[in-house]
């Protein structure tokens, strides 16, 4: 079982060194929680996006509130989100009290521009990777597919996508059990 | 002023779906146009300490709380921005780790992952459009995706080296 210890460590390393906005952090939650630690199955991690994006708030923090009450309960989700937040709160308070002035001169903003381009191509990476393990046979990546045209290119309101797919699932997607295997 | 800011940031919490972007709105909306707590200027400087702070962008919140109302404000207004989400994720987990293996969860949880799937592609194109204006960019991404995927470096590493190459570009002003 994982220790609270090592989930706040985990947790803190993402909220300090998580630069790059929402999706960089859900693709360094991914490497961690997945791929390093094996805390988490692709099809679980991607779960944890869903519920995420069914909440209201920043899907990045919602999916680690879901990921520490999966591994640790309560006392584990409570954990995670303060180790989320603890890093960059510290740094926010420090530049208010300092009056540090942030803005967004040229430096700041060819750096940004470099990362932004860099997490396309990292988080089609950890998409490429979830998705091979999520969607295994020809009938979930077709309906992998539809949902990709519907947000890309019909601009279905997210949630409501996945509402739906919940609740089609839930009928078209139940495991049936196996009444008699006919054998040859 | 504190305790209004709290329920501010409560409400904001509660309401806005669709991640952390749709809470800026929102704020903005009460705590610029309506009350007129923070200036414009002060409300893009909290976005943009958000942006260039690790971790999520909506810790600008804490900026706002001080702004408002000093450690205080930066305290109680984190924590009502952010407890509502853990609320409900909290429920949400629960119930569903109690029924998760009943066919009909399952079935929907099938459903959800895959919709989350195709979602997560349709945010690659979105961030794409953003980010990828000219050939430089493109090639930063493809060796992005290269040394995340094949060569599985790790991410926070990839995260840098994008981000010397952007520096590094402007400097040779490319």
């Amino acid at each position: 079982m994982v220790s609270l210890p090592q989930l706040a460590l985990t947790f803190l390393k993402i909220g300090a060194l998580g630069f790059g906005g929402p999706f960089s952090l859900l693709a360094i939650m991914q490497k961690e929680v997945v791929e390093r630690r094996k805390w988490l199955t692709a099809d679980e991690f991607t779960q944890s996006i869903g519920i995420g994006t069914m909440t209201p708030g920043p899907i990045f923090f919602a999916a680690a509130i879901f990921i520490g009450y999966r591994l640790r309960g309560i006392l584990g989700a409570v954990v995670c989100g303060l180790s989320t937040l603890l890093p960059s709160f510290i740094l926010v308070v420090v530049i208010a009290t300092l009056y540090i002035q942030v803005e967004q001169n040229a430096w700041v903003m060819a750096i940004t521009r470099g990362v932004a381009a860099g997490v396309v191509g990292l988080f089609l990476s950890v998409v490429l990777k979830t998705g091979r393990a999520t969607a295994k046979d020809s009938r979930s990546v077709a309906l992998v597919l539809v949902a990709f045209v519907a947000v890309a290119f019909f601009k279905i309101d997210p949630l409501l996508l996945i509402v739906v797919a919940g609740l089609a699932g839930a009928w078209l997607m139940r495991p049936v059990p196996k009444i008699q295997t006919v054998e040859k | 002023m504190l305790w209004d800011f709290f329920l501010i940031t409560l409400k904001v919490g509660s309401l806005a779906f669709g991640g952390g972007y749709a809470m800026i709105t929102p704020l903005h909306y009460d705590l610029v146009t309506r009350l007129g707590w923070m200036t414009e200027t002060e409300f893009s400087s909290a976005v943009a300490v958000g942006q260039i702070t690790p971790g999520p962008l909506m810790i600008m919140v804490a900026f706002m709380g001080y702004k408002v109302a000093g450690l205080p404000g930066a305290t109680l207004g984190t924590i009502g921005l952010f407890l509502p989400t853990t609320l409900i994720v909290l429920a949400i987990a629960s119930s569903y780790l109690r029924f998760k293996d009943a066919p009909m969860v399952q079935g929907a949880m099938r459903g959800v992952n895959l919709a989350v799937i195709g979602l997560l592609a349709a945010v690659v194109i979105e961030l794409s459009r953003g980010a990828i204006v000219d050939p430089l960019d493109a090639l930063i991404g493809l060796a992005a995706f290269v040394a995340a995927g094949p060569l599985k470096r790790d991410p926070i590493a990839v995260l840098i080296g994008a981000g010397i190459i952007g520096f590094a570009r402007y400097l040779v002003g490319f």
